[in-house]
């Protein structure tokens, strides 16, 4: 993978919280996408382990839980990236813990509510370690046709309507999800679709500004044009 | 999430609390500072603070808004009885700060302090450090005299205590109290999670500051950590000439105790065009559209839902919505714009739910005061929530026309004023 990418078809993630809905959801683009492996490899849920079942096409699977990150990741060696469902209250504490495993390279913090020093001190760290942090306050994002992020670009029909299970040439990035979202069918409608799609979130002191997206598209030579909803401030 | 202010008194009271610890017992503040709320009581509140009788008092309105003194709003040296006749003065009547109407309902009454020195202080936040701004010429001319603050930059992994501010400082008997100060300003900035702190002016008496004005924001969104720090009885008032109508207090209230989002300003009451927008994003989108169009003077309200509200939330908005709408009847009637975008996980058919419970409550006032109803949706379960938004449509017979994703978000704006 390259410096500007964060994500591929290969890409394999850790869910922090046992989010059902999220990680069929993920599974179900998968399948679509033709994905060799599920890109959930393993589920932390701190109150229970054990295996959580999910459909992958019309095959049953089962997805082990552990009841913290490095059991998690001591088991499973490829995952890299974390996407962290911790709500505003632990989603610092379980951030940092994710990013200072080595084999952590992106971690993203989905809660709403995390207190501003609290996300700079995360930024700081990312850029420290010089890793990838998007949000917190954001739904995720896409790579068209290789990875999404939880919720991101929501039901199948939509992930098709939207072209998002193949690769167009538009990066996009914006604050805002729900504008993410809308935009994606804006682009599908008139161009060959998204590239990648990023939502940095709605807090003052994002993990990963647009800048750092506009700066990271602008190196790919895939993405053709780039298109961001928002202002800088 | 936001950055909001607290009152001085507030500011000042917590502070007083925490001082002499910070400073390791070398500063003190008293912390001797009144709020007057429209229920005190000024013989209790004697009662309760004897210094108010033994001391000249300064007094002004502590509202979240500045430069009291150049409004000619500040009370300085009076006596007890001279400050009750000033405030009773000053609430009755209406007032106007630069454009804005409203009625002085707070108050904060302190010592007075007579002194020479006014030195400032204040400290805000960039994304990788905070930055310490100290000036020997504090007071009202700040502004004219800017170029002679300094910064002090702190960053994020830089613990105060090992930072050098003699090269700040000057040589001279208040050096070490200064730095004593700083520091301990500082640590109240970072552990009580303050977004913006700002004493200007401040000045010694002794071994003891007074802190002769206070502007402070705090990040709200760290009560949970800080609440204990803060006290039950911080208070995040509106600004001034603000207050919220009892339908805004309704839906704050609402908004208060849901993980989801429920916003909602009243801009004109009289305005032809009202909205129901899903999302704070797009809710933008569509109050420029709209202002795009000509129409931002008739724009009724902004506001949002958004987090996957239940049924019974979407209904109470909906309903408050259509309440102020049907007020009053005006001729070519009203649009109401139900926009969004594409929802990533709210369940469309879920709030579209609570929708139809409220256009059913208001079937009649609707059809009375010539409503025509706007939809654009898309997202998870929008096919079944536009038919079924549709469907209640016709039984009722309201106009009402509903979109999905094949449609531009916004080009329900330009069918509904269309019609204006």
């Amino acid at each position: 993978m390259n410096n500007y990418e964060i994500f591929n078809k290969n890409t394999q993630s850790l869910i922090f919280g046992l989010q059902v809905k999220a990680i069929q959801r993920m599974l179900d683009f998968d399948y679509l996408i033709q994905r060799e492996k599920p890109s959930v490899t393993a589920i932390v849920n701190t109150t229970r382990d054990g295996f959580h079942k999910v459909f992958f096409g019309k095959k049953e699977i089962l997805i082990p839980i552990y009841k913290n990150i490095k059991e998690a990741l001591k088991n499973h060696k490829k995952i890299d990236t974390m996407i962290n469902f911790s709500s505003f209250r632990s989603a610092f504490e379980t951030t940092m813990t994710g990013l200072e495993e080595k084999q952590i390279k992106t971690v993203i913090v989905i809660a709403e509510g995390v207190p501003e020093r609290k996300a700079r001190i995360i930024a700081q760290k990312a850029k420290d370690l010089n890793k990838w942090v998007i949000g917190p306050a954001t739904v995720g994002g896409i790579v068209a046709g290789q990875f999404k992020i939880a919720n991101t670009g929501g039901t199948i029909d939509n992930i098709i309507s939207s072209k998002l299970n193949k690769s167009g040439s538009v990066g996009f990035v914006s604050k805002s999800g729900g504008m993410s979202n809308e935009m994606y069918n804006v682009i599908a409608r008139n161009t060959d679709g998204i590239y990648e799609g990023i939502a940095v979130g709605g807090d003052a002191y994002p993990g990963s500004t647009i800048y750092e997206h506009l700066i990271r598209y602008e190196k790919n030579p895939k993405i053709r044009m780039i298109v961001m909803l928002g202002f800088f401030s | 999430m936001a950055q909001l202010g607290i009152r001085e008194y507030k500011a000042k009271k917590m502070l007083s609390k925490v001082l002499k610890d910070y400073s390791l017992g070398k500063i003190s503040y008293s912390g001797k500072v009144i709020l007057v709320k429209p229920e005190t009581n000024f013989s209790k509140l004697l009662k309760k603070n004897s210094w108010l009788k033994k001391e000249k008092l300064v007094v002004k309105p502590d509202m979240l808004f500045g430069k009291r003194g150049k409004l000619g709003l500040i009370g300085l040296n009076f006596n007890y009885s001279q400050i009750q006749k000033w405030i009773q003065e000053k609430t009755n009547k209406k007032i106007k700060i630069n454009k804005t109407e409203g009625y002085l309902t707070h108050f904060i009454i302190e010592p007075f302090v007579p002194h020479n020195e006014e030195y400032y202080i204040s400290i805000q936040s960039e994304r990788d450090r905070d930055i310490i701004y100290f000036s020997y010429k504090g007071g009202i001319e700040i502004e004219d005299n800017w170029d002679k603050v300094m910064e002090i930059p702190v960053s994020l992994s830089d613990r105060i205590d090992d930072i050098n501010l003699d090269k700040y400082l000057k040589d001279d008997k208040n050096r070490d109290i200064l730095k004593v100060f700083i520091k301990s300003i500082y640590k109240y900035f970072i552990d009580y999670n303050f977004s913006f702190l700002e004493i200007n002016p401040f000045t010694f008496i002794d071994e003891k500051i007074i802190p002769l004005d206070m502007v402070a924001k705090v990040d709200d969104t760290a009560s949970f950590e800080s609440t204990k720090l803060w006290g039950d009885d911080i208070e995040f008032p509106s600004p001034f000439g603000r207050a919220l109508t009892k339908e805004e207090e309704y839906i704050k209230n609402l908004d208060e105790n849901t993980g989801a989002s429920l916003k909602l300003t009243l801009l004109n009451p009289e305005g032809k065009v009202w909205t129901m927008v899903a999302g704070g994003g797009a809710s933008v989108i569509y109050a420029d559209t709209i202002s795009d169009l000509g129409f931002g003077s008739e724009m009724a309200n902004y506001g949002e839902y958004s987090g996957n509200p239940s049924t019974d939330e979407t209904y109470e908005y909906a309903k408050t919505v259509l309440d102020l709408m049907t007020r009053k009847k005006v001729t070519k009637g009203k649009v109401l714009i139900i926009g969004g975008g594409i929802a990533n996980f709210t369940d469309v058919a879920k709030t579209f739910t609570g929708i139809i419970k409220a256009l059913e409550k208001y079937k009649d006032k609707i059809k009375k005061n010539n409503i025509r109803i706007y939809i654009r949706r898309g997202g998870p379960n929008y096919q079944e929530g536009l038919r079924k938004i549709k469907a209640v449509g016709e039984e009722l017979g309201i106009p009402l026309e509903a979109y999905g994703p094949e449609t531009h978000m916004t080009e329900i704006v330009k069918l509904a004023v269309d019609t204006l």
